[in-house]
């Protein structure tokens, strides 16, 4: 089962992200793919508005992950943003534990996941960036996370 | 001899201490995964209380997982500091051994499964059987539990489950048949301790993280940039 909502711009991807995180719970990892400049991180600040992180989220390509804390009536406090597209081995990506950081309030991101997602086990959620022929894309969110959360993703979807 | 054994697998912090004279004594600090900061003052405290110095160790057992990342790096690392500052022997158990010799110490018999948490919806599993002594059936392995119940279920046999994997998925196992939990939440610093003290000691200290075997594949598939 997948859910999908087309974005025709970088604003749209923005939004998209900013009412994803009323999807999110603790202890939530989420694997954004796709390739180079499809949406990522852009979708990523949008997360992070719709989590009431006040500062500026940027790319974590060079950092291969960032901190961020997070404001909001969803119990989560805090947002690791990472983008594992550097790593030369997978013991990187375990190194940087996410998978166990999120059990502390916490949700993370992860720009690239699905190459290492044997790290993060079963229980992630995917979204999917889709280069559209007329420049705009399609996000499609899959994965085993989505089981509990089919309401609100029926939600996202149906803007 | 005197022998330390650290347990770091699991979110609670645990070690124990058996000094040449014979005296033990554990300490299993509570489960909230902050091995870095309990870990090092634990170790201090139950030293001291059986009066030996942290310089007269002469071996450190570690629990090398599988199980959570960061306890495991903190219980390597802090072995690994032992055995540079002082040179102490290292040996190292696995989570899933040391639960099974712990429910054995216990008095559980039969067919047992250690189940340690994943985290992510996976466990990491070895089957058991404790008979005389412990004997594993089964290599360690990353499975799911609800494949783990249901394959007990249909072999039909008597088993019983233990680790903080077993509890978390209580729900699961407790549906098998004729299957049973035997709570045990932390493994045992003394179970581990014991067994710890019977190997020959090693040179390196390598965390079981069972992962990895599918691992490098995956990057294959990520494309250059366009
Ligand atoms: N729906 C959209 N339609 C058109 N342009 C978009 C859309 N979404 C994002 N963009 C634009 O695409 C460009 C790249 O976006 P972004 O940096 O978020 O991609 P990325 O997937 O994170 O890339 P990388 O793989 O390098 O990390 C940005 O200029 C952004 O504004
Ligand atoms: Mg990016």
């Amino acid at each position: 089962m997948n859910w999908r909502r087309y974005c025709a711009s970088a604003e749209d991807t923005q939004a998209a992200g900013q009412e994803f995180a009323r999807v999110l719970r603790p202890g939530d990892v989420i694997l954004l793919s796709g390739q180079l400049g499809n949406g990522k991180t852009t979708f990523a600040q949008g997360v992070a508005k719709g989590l009431g992180v006040r500062e500026r989220v940027t790319s974590p390509t060079f950092t291969m992950v960032r901190q961020h804390e997070c404001v909001n009536d969803l119990g989560i406090s805090m947002l690791h943003h990472a983008d594992v597209y550097r790593v030369e081995s997978l013991v990187e990506v375990r190194e940087l534990a996410l998978g166990e950081l999120v059990e502390d309030g916490a949700v993370a991101l992860v720009e690239w996941g699905e190459i290492a997602s044997s790290v993060f086990g079963r229980d992630v959620m995917n979204v999917d960036f889709v280069l559209e022929e007329d420049e705009g894309r399609t996000l499609v969110v899959s994965g085993a996370l989505t089981l509990d959360r089919q309401e609100p993703l029926n939600q996202w979807a149906s803007q | 001899m005197n022998i330390l054994a650290i347990e770091t697998a699991t979110p609670g912090c645990a070690m124990a201490v058996r000094t040449s004279e014979g005296v033990e004594l554990e300490l299993v600090l509570g489960d909230e995964r902050h091995h870095t900061e309990a870990l090092t003052p634990g170790i201090r405290d139950l030293l001291y209380k059986v009066k030996i110095s942290a310089a007269s160790i002469d071996r450190v057992v570690v629990d090398r997982g599988p199980g959570l990342y960061t306890g495991l790096r903190v219980g390597i690392a802090t072995a690994l500091g032992f055995s540079v500052a002082s040179g102490a022997e290292l040996v190292g158990v696995t989570s899933l051994e040391v639960l099974a010799h712990g429910a054995f110490n216990s008095g559980v018999r039969g067919t047992l499964v250690s189940v340690v948490d994943g985290r992510r919806g996976e466990v990491f599993i070895q089957i058991f059987s404790l008979d005389a002594s412990v004997l594993a059936l089964s290599d360690p392995k990353v499975a799911l539990p609800r494949e783990v119940a249901l394959e007990w279920n249909q072999r039909g046999d008597v088993v019983t489950f233990t680790g903080d994997g077993a509890a978390r998925y209580a729900d699961e196992f407790a549906g098998v048949t004729h299957g049973l939990i035997f709570n045990q939440q932390v493994p045992s610093p003394l179970a581990a301790l014991a067994l710890g003290a019977l190997r020959a000691p090693q040179v390196a200290i390598v965390p079981l993280y069972l992962r990895e075997a599918d691992a490098v594949a995956n990057f294959t598939t990520r494309q250059p940039p366009s």
